[in-house]
């Protein structure tokens, strides 16, 4: 397998690093080395979030920019920001429901132009309104993970018993139901 | 062996208790709180772990385990160690006995810090020796190892990490934890530790016979290392930029020679001979060019023809952090496209829905006016720089003396700001300076029962240990009146409209006055929601009053104050709304 990097973007309290952490450990079942890292500025007090999982990689734990293998984004602002990081026919699934920003304005037609300017391949789809139908908000991210399992070169198995370690018993059945939406 | 995929933080706590730590001690501080963290969650039995009150009084307990022979560490982030720093420039002197190390997390670009000071230069200032793990696996190793050097040398041993390192991800190598058996056993030895002018000149000598040793020393470590290429072009790189640079070159198909500085003190001669045979040689580390400094110097010895290209020379930008990207614009000279085309509004960090900070603010601004002046500190409560509430923040517990020093000369109301933590901190010795010395302001500690801003540790004032174990809980009231101030009250700033009243009546005071607004930051309240608040539109006249609170929850969209999801349900708005139009219903 060659070297695949991930890169998921969103705002914080959004789930992301749980995302990203079950991706990694995912990779680390397959024996793979893994490297990753996480930005946020201040506190994540609503800021943007940004992980980056590099997987079969050597080096740090950075994605230059230009070679994300994917990008998954939990809001379309925040994807736009991100974009500098996709590769050329690199894949972007984005959430397109926007979250408010205080006291700013934005064009989201705009953005969602930029994305796809960027690359063909490219899934724009209202996942919180999924999420919300099948359960909450909360299972956002494991919907968006599920919904972009067929790109990661990764063992479907391994990234379900990844999410086990991470996920107390109880709310197995409701992230199963949430990760499987969309091959179900 | 098991792997894991470990956070930088984690990788180094994951060392220090596979090393044989038997005591670590910490203030909290982004990006180092994770490493205490994690040895809470995997060795709370077995290792003394504390939340000190800040990093000086953590590094002395550290010293101290240190010299009944066990093994110590104290954990602190970059500008921790300007705190902790008296201590450490004579504990180089002393020496120690059971192995002790500092880690110390520097933040580059200042992701999260007042500023990109470089901790290496402390490791020199101070004569210690300083290890720079280049990778997370390393990072585990080397607090393994640092332990042994240690005790070898008798030294205190610094770990710098930095924040792409300490909030990087990486599989590790987890293996078993050895522990010494020894008793704990302080000898008594007055010349070695007890500092006093005749011993220290001493000391000072035995230093720097060591350091001899240590330079020796510092040649073998295969830490040190040389990744041999071809050309007459070479590179040195210390810490995480080694990866970028391997990156760099593998993306560019370049095999040149990359020499990997992982110790302070620099092993002289291997760089030397490293540099001997080429013509140019590019230098790449994160913080103050100091590697690239004594580079300099080696070249005059073994090289003096070379060519350094580097922080120095100005190729590599000074400031900020290195990255992938910087590296190729140094050394292309290309200006690469790194922006978008369009504007794209920051995300910026805001206090949360419902923090009690916010009511303070408001209840602050509404009794002292415009043009009361709020010098200040460092904490959540700093976001309130956009409420006009925060006018100096320099470094933990300066506000207090700061306001102290403008009060000589300013007229206007003084409010310094203050958080629990950080008071706790360093704002204690300001306080007391600010009473003897008559100065003329007030103080509002904003006790919101937490460290908030670096994840919500426990301190001296919450009653509760880094364990949670139930812990003696120091009364802040009686702290500030026992400090000779006359006029404290005790408010919450939730009630908006008592509290405006009870801080009237001492408004115009003299001395030192002492405003103590207790309510939990929301994140530590264990209580549900219980009201649900909304707009009542027949009501509201649009007066937008309710909007000076600053709460992100609540917001003028399109014409219509609205409330969004992530209301707490604190409650401030509907105080301050004059027409009532607020409601709430329980949930
Ligand atoms: C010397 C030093 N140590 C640690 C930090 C990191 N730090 C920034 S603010 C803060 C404490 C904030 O707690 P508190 O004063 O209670 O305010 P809150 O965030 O709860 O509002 C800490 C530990 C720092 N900036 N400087
Ligand atoms: S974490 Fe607590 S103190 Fe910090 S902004 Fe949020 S509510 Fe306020
Ligand atoms: S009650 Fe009002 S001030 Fe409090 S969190 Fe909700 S919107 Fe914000």
């Amino acid at each position: 397998m060659k070297k695949f990097d991930i890169l998921i973007c969103g705002v914080g309290g959004q789930g992301i690093i749980l995302c990203s952490n079950i991706i990694g450990n995912a990779g680390v079942i397959e024996k793979l080395p893994v490297k990753g890292c996480e930005i946020h500025g201040m506190a994540q007090r609503g800021g943007s979030v940004e992980s980056h999982i590099r997987l079969n990689c050597i080096f740090g734990p950075k994605i230059p920019f230009g070679n994300a293998d994917l990008i998954i984004g939990f809001e379309p602002l925040e994807t736009a920001r991100a974009i500098l990081y996709i590769k050329k026919g690199g894949i972007v699934v984005v959430n397109s429901f926007p979250i408010p920003l205080l006291g700013a304005q934005y064009n989201y037609n705009e953005i969602i132009e930029i994305l796809k300017s960027k690359t063909k391949n490219i899934y724009i789809e209202n996942f919180t309104s999924i999420a919300k139908k099948i359960g909450s908000v909360k299972i956002l991210n494991i919907l968006m993970l599920g919904f972009s399992s067929k790109f990661i070169p990764l063992k479907k198995e391994s990234l379900i018993s990844s999410m086990k370690n991470f996920i107390p018993e109880k709310f197995w059945e409701i992230n199963l139901n949430a990760f499987n939406y969309f091959s179900g | 062996m098991e792997k894991k995929y470990l956070l930088g933080n984690e990788a180094i706590a994951q060392g220090l208790f596979e090393g044989g730590v038997e005591a670590s001690f910490a203030y909290p501080g982004t990006p180092s709180s994770e490493i205490t963290e994690y040895l809470l969650s995997i060795a709370k039995d077995e290792i003394y772990i504390e939340w000190s009150i800040n990093e000086k009084v953590a590094f002395e307990n550290a010293y101290g385990v240190s010299l009944t022979g066990k093994r110590s560490c104290v954990i602190m982030k970059h500008v921790g160690l300007n705190v902790a720093s008296d201590s450490l420039l004579t504990s180089a002197y002393t020496g120690i006995v059971g192995g002790f190390i500092i880690v110390v997390a520097d933040d580059p670009f200042a992701h999260s810090s007042q500023n990109e000071q470089d901790s290496r230069r402390y490791a020199q200032f101070s004569k210690i020796v300083c290890f720079e793990p280049s990778t997370i696996q390393e990072a585990k190793d080397i607090a393994i190892f640092s332990f042994e050097f240690s005790e070898k040398f008798k030294i205190p041993v610094m770990i710098r990490s930095v924040t792409r390192l300490s909030h990087g991800k990486s599989d590790v190598l987890i293996g078993k934890r050895k522990v010494k058996n020894i008793l704990p056993n302080f000898v008594k030895n007055p010349q070695q530790f007890v500092m006093v002018p005749a011993n220290a000149r001493i000391a000072h000598e035995k230093l720097n016979e060591k350091l001899k040793l240590i330079k020796k020393e510092v040649e073998k470590l295969e830490i040190n290392k040389i990744d041999k290429g071809e050309g007459n072009l070479g590179f040195v790189s210390s810490g995480l930029t080694y990866l970028y640079l391997k990156e760099y070159l593998s993306l560019k198909n370049k095999f040149y020679s990359v020499f990997k500085v992982s110790s302070y003190p620099i092993p002289e001669k291997k760089l030397g001979n490293f540099i001997k045979k080429l013509k140019k040689v590019f230098v790449f580390e994160e913080g103050d060019p100091v590697v690239e400094e004594f580079l300099y110097f080696c070249a005059k010895k073994y090289n003096p023809e070379i060519k350094i290209l580097g922080k120095i020379s100005g190729d590599v930008k000074k400031e900020g952090e290195l990255s992938v990207e910087e590296i190729e614009k140094a050394i292309e000279k290309k200006k690469k496209k790194m922006h978008h085309n369009i504007y794209l509004p920051q995300r910026n960090p805001l206090l949360c829905s419902g923090c009690s900070h916010l009511g303070s603010f408001y209840i602050l601004k509404k009794v002292f006016g415009k043009n009361a002046i709020f010098p200040a500190d460092i904490g959540c409560y700093t976001l309130g720089v956009r409420l006009g509430t925060i006018d100096t923040c320099l470094c933990m517990g300066a506000g207090i003396s700061v306001g102290s020093g403008i009060s000589k000369f300013e007229k206007n109301y003084i409010i310094s700001i203050i958080g629990d933590s950080t008071f706790f901190h360093a704002g204690i010795p300001g306080l007391i300076n600010s009473v003897y010395n008559n100065s003329n302001q007030f103080i509002a500690i904003l006790d919101n029962r937490t460290t908030a801003m670096t994840g919500h540790q426990p301190h001296p004032g919450t009653g509760r240990t880094a364990k949670g174990e139930k812990t003696i809980e120091i009364d802040l009231k009686k702290l500030v009146e026992s400090c000779g101030v006359k006029n404290v009250i005790e408010v919450d700033p939730y009630k908006i409209k008592d509290t405006i009243e009870e801080i009237k009546k001492i408004k115009d005071e003299v001395g030192v006055k002492v405003i103590i607004f207790k309510r939990e930051c929301i994140h530590i309240t264990k209580k549900e929601k219980e009201f649900y608040y909304y707009v009542d539109k027949s009501i509201c006249k649009k007066c937008k009053l309710c909007l000076d609170i600053g709460c992100p929850s609540i917001n003028l969209i399109n014409g219509e104050i609205e409330i969004g999801i992530l209301c707490s349900g604190c409650g401030m708005c509907k105080e301050i709304c004059p027409f009532g139009a607020i409601k709430n219903e329980k949930i």
